[in-house]
């Protein structure tokens, strides 16, 4: 399988009125066509700017410089017109955030937002939109889903919010989701449930996942290969179960050691 | 539907409250109907005939309730100073003061939208630092100072309307529309530039928020994102002003009657207080108190409708 993504000596640096800081250094990895690619850091490590870098989050402020590349298909994404990059937003490049409810319009029904990615992109009818629709939120398990369509981001819980989110980045079969932190404001048992829908998406539409997490132990589940960032560079690449029983760098045996014992035994 | 009975109940009831309190005010500000009435003539014992004669010397309470009864068959009773119908008086002021009000709220829209929505989008630019340093100082200009500018620049010095030659609405509509231009702008423009620094603030907080970036990430243009998701969040604030705007533009339409000497409802108010008329001037504070009332009330139920998350 070829490389869907690859990113070269990817450097992230905040322009500040005096002080420049650079949050990603020299980073570099490629994610392969249908694979689940993890990446592992605490907070301010630098995986959810190196996300948005690749979503094509981050060049709208005016604060931030990109140095490297993001080859995206053989496409440098840092280099073309806002207007190219957007065709792959949405469409090929799709996103799962953290916040599954500040991430939602608030006043915006469910329906509309699901589809609204093949509504840019798309040439599909308001009726067949919204089969679509349904169809998506039947792959992510949301029960009822015709009524559902029709609620607002409040009436729901945290964790169909979530379901919403992964429903309308999935709608569009993009080649590569990135879910950052999509677990992380959600309870344990819905956790759980969230990563099985990710190894379903992967399985069945063969969708490239980057997954980013703070928590070790749920790539280790989740993900084939794994990185592992620490204060904005890259410290360990491998195989995760690799990294899990012989990791090379002290942070990541920290890591290791914050996961409860009994992951430990697996 | 219960929401709107319930919004309804409340709407009567401070209406009630307001004709109430204007009853009480009445009897504890100085002056005396009957006296302003006879004038020079006023002996005492004419004064207490008449005041017998117009049930002045009856309790408020039953004042009120009197009122309340005739008002609901439709009879505001007879102006004091001009023996005639008060319904027949305010009448015809009534579309000069409702048009000057709308006028007015067009202005303020057309203006204050627009340039929300620009200056927020070219927020920082040197166009934007312009508008909005115009904008602080138009803010503070009084709408009675702006209209004594205005009628001397255009009226006296371009020539553009005769100051003080109102033209009447049934004697020529178009004359009357463009005679109220000037007034409407005059209530408008410091309030257009409220709006505009509230529409800016708003839109640029809104823009910050988690889900701008999640429609950014769909592949959303600047537009897109702009005018499909954030401007109906960022517009909430603005209609819950817009509402008490409303009823500010009819007390400065008040004072702007009398600048630009258009008899509306507002000119006859002062006159009816000065008379002590207390048939006039409950009538038309009945008006005013209605339409403020129904402003709120229809900036509530739009709010509603806008946004799901206001609970019943």
């Amino acid at each position: 399988m070829g490389n869907l993504l690859e990113v070269k000596s990817l450097s992230i640096t905040f322009e500040g009125n005096q002080a420049r800081e650079k949050v990603v250094r020299n980073v570099s990895f490629s994610v392969m066509e249908g694979e689940i690619l993890g990446i592992a850091g605490e907070s301010g490590s630098g995986k959810t700017l190196t996300a948005l870098a690749i979503a094509g989050l981050l060049n709208r402020h005016g604060a931030v410089s990109l140095e490297g590349e993001i080859l995206f298909q053989g496409k440098n994404l840092l280099t073309c017109k806002r207007e190219e990059l957007r065709r792959y937003q949405g469409n090929d490049i799709s996103m799962v955030f953290q916040e599954p409810m500040s991430s939602l319009n608030p006043v915006m029904k469910i329906g509309r937002q699901i589809e609204e990615s093949i509504k840019i992109h798309g040439t599909l009818s308001k009726k067949e939109r919204k089969e679509k629709a349904i169809w998506a939120m039947e792959c992510v398990e949301l029960e009822n889903p015709e009524k559902i369509y029709h609620r607002y981001p409040h009436e729901l819980s945290g964790g169909m919010r979530q379901r919403v989110m992964i429903a309308a980045s999935l709608i569009s079969n993009p080649r590569l989701m990135i879910a950052d932190e999509p677990t992380t404001a959600l309870d344990v048992s819905i956790q759980h449930q969230i990563l099985k829908l990710f190894q379903k998406i992967n399985r069945e539409n063969h969708t490239a996942i980057l997954f980013i997490s703070h928590d070790l132990s749920l790539i280790y589940h989740l993900c084939g290969r794994a990185l592992v960032m620490y204060e904005g560079s890259l410290i360990e690449e491998g195989n995760t179960k690799e990294i899990f029983y012989h990791p090379r760098h002290s942070y990541t045996k920290n890591l290791i050691a914050c996961i409860p014992t009994y992951e430990k035994k697996v | 539907m219960k929401y709107i009975i319930k919004k309804i109940f409340f709407f009567i009831l401070t209406l009630l409250i307001v004709v109430f309190l204007t009853f009480l005010a009445f009897q504890i500000i100085p002056g005396d109907p009957a006296v302003s009435l006879l004038g020079t003539e006023g002996t005492p014992l004419k004064v207490a005939a008449l005041r017998e004669e117009m049930g002045l010397n009856k309790p408020v309470g039953e004042r009120f309730l009197t009122w309340v009864l005739n008002f609901m068959k439709g009879d505001m009773g007879i102006s004091y100073s001009y023996q005639i119908p008060v319904s027949e008086l305010i009448t015809d002021k009534i579309p000069v003061t409702f048009l000057l009000t709308m006028l007015s709220f067009a202005f303020i829209i057309c203006m204050g939208i627009p340039l929300g929505i620009y200056t927020s989008k070219h927020a920082g630019s040197r166009l934007d630092r312009l508008i909005m340093t115009v904008n602080q100082v138009t803010m503070a200009i009084p709408p009675f100072f702006l209209g004594i500018i205005l009628t001397y620049l255009f009226g006296l010095v371009l020539k553009w309307f005769v100051p003080g030659g109102y033209i009447s609405y049934s004697d020529d509509f178009f004359g009357f529309f463009t005679y109220l231009i000037f007034p409407a702008i005059a209530i408008a423009f410091p309030k257009s530039a409220m709006v505009v620094k509230l529409f800016r603030g708003s839109i640029i907080e809104e823009a910050k928020k988690d889900y701008v970036r999640t429609a950014y990430s769909r592949g959303n243009t600047i537009n897109g994102v702009l005018y499909g998701h954030v401007l109906k969040n960022a517009i909430l604030p603005v209609i819950t002003f817009l509402a008490v705007v409303f009823a500010d533009i009819i007390a400065g339409s008040i004072i702007i009657e009398q600048v630009f000497g258009i008899p509306g409802l507002g000119r006859m108010l002062i006159t009816s207080i000065q008379n002590r008329d207390y048939p006039v001037v409950q009538a038309i504070i009945v008006c005013i108190a209605f339409v403020v009332l129904g402003s709120n009330l229809l900036a509530d139920i739009l709010l509603k409708v806008l946004d799901p998350r206001i609970k019943l």
